[in-house]
């Protein structure tokens, strides 16, 4: 049974600049075509004011974290034991290159399945840009096998 | 290529994306890109220790190829939901295909909105992702 008095917890919040480059690198591991996803002139070109995140690109955000997956150390669960089980996005505002982003991570909600043979834990992330903007919202799921 | 949003009605399809079979090497390089070094994606000995039969594909690159087969055909800035469901897991060799249908057209504040039903399936039907995709014009 996961520890449900951690449901509230929040993250300590993290500041990241998204960097052309890291879009570019992100852009060729998914496969993108899109130019303005990875080319910061045809980006500009087509009215945009840099490459554009994509739009699963701010999971990468959570990742810089110093311990990306504290939350299992603080359920007391062992990685090799999670599936990710469902990823929710809200988008806001377009996030670009240069955007530096807050996020913040918050332990929303814990429940079971299958009586308790499953168990779920959801993790909400909010984003504000440098004009604290709020420009989306993740919802994470994560089931324990 | 964009997709007509001011004549659409349910049932109209977008184009599927066939993505290239899933290698290691695309792990890997998913891995560097997003940040995500859990080994169960990029070391093998460590997968079978845990209980795999093998690595397998981080959930959020297959959700980055489905949302690639959305913004081929819509711009982003009319997307504001996506919300999936992660099914059964990608295995290295498995050929995936994302596609979407209209599932509702409907006004909400003057503004119109249409929901997609997508998927991300492997060559034997296998779902590996599922959800909707809610877009805004």
């Amino acid at each position: 049974m996961l520890n449900r008095n951690l449901i509230g917890k929040v993250y300590k919040p993290l500041t990241f600049k998204i960097t052309g480059q890291r879009l570019k690198i992100f852009a060729k591991a998914t496969g993108q075509t899109d130019p303005i996803y990875f080319d910061h002139e045809a980006a500009i070109m087509q009215g945009h004011k840099g490459i554009m995140c994509p739009p699963t690109f701010l999971i990468v955000v959570g990742m810089e974290q110093k311990k990306p997956f504290q939350f299992l150390e603080d359920l007391e669960i062992k990685i090799e034991r999670i599936l990710h089980a469902g990823q929710e996005f809200n988008y806001e505002e377009i996030v670009y290159e240069g955007d530096k982003l807050v996020m913040e991570t918050k332990i929303i909600d814990m429940y079971d399945k299958k009586e308790g043979a499953l168990q779920f834990c959801v993790l909400q992330t909010k984003f504000k840009n440098q004009n604290s903007i709020h420009v989306a919202t993740l919802e994470n799921t994560i089931v324990v096998r | 290529m964009n997709f007509n949003l001011d004549n659409i009605s349910v049932g109209d399809k977008i184009p599927e994306l066939l993505i290239e079979p899933i290698t290691r090497s695309a792990l890997k390089a998913y891995a560097h890109a997003s940040g995500d070094f859990n080994p169960i994606h990029i070391d093998s000995n460590y997968a079978k220790k845990v209980g795999m039969k093998d690595v397998f594909a981080h959930g959020m690159l297959i959700l980055a190829y489905l949302g690639r087969a959305l913004t081929n055909i819509i711009p982003q800035s009319n997307l504001k939901n996506l919300n999936t469901n992660f099914c059964s897991i990608t295995n290295i060799g498995d050929v995936l295909t994302c596609s979407g249908s209209v599932s509702e057209v409907h006004n909400y504040n003057s503004k119109l909105m249409i929901v997609f039903d997508i998927m991300a399936a492997d060559e034997t039907g296998d779902i590996k992702i599922i959800g909707t995709a809610t877009i805004e014009k």
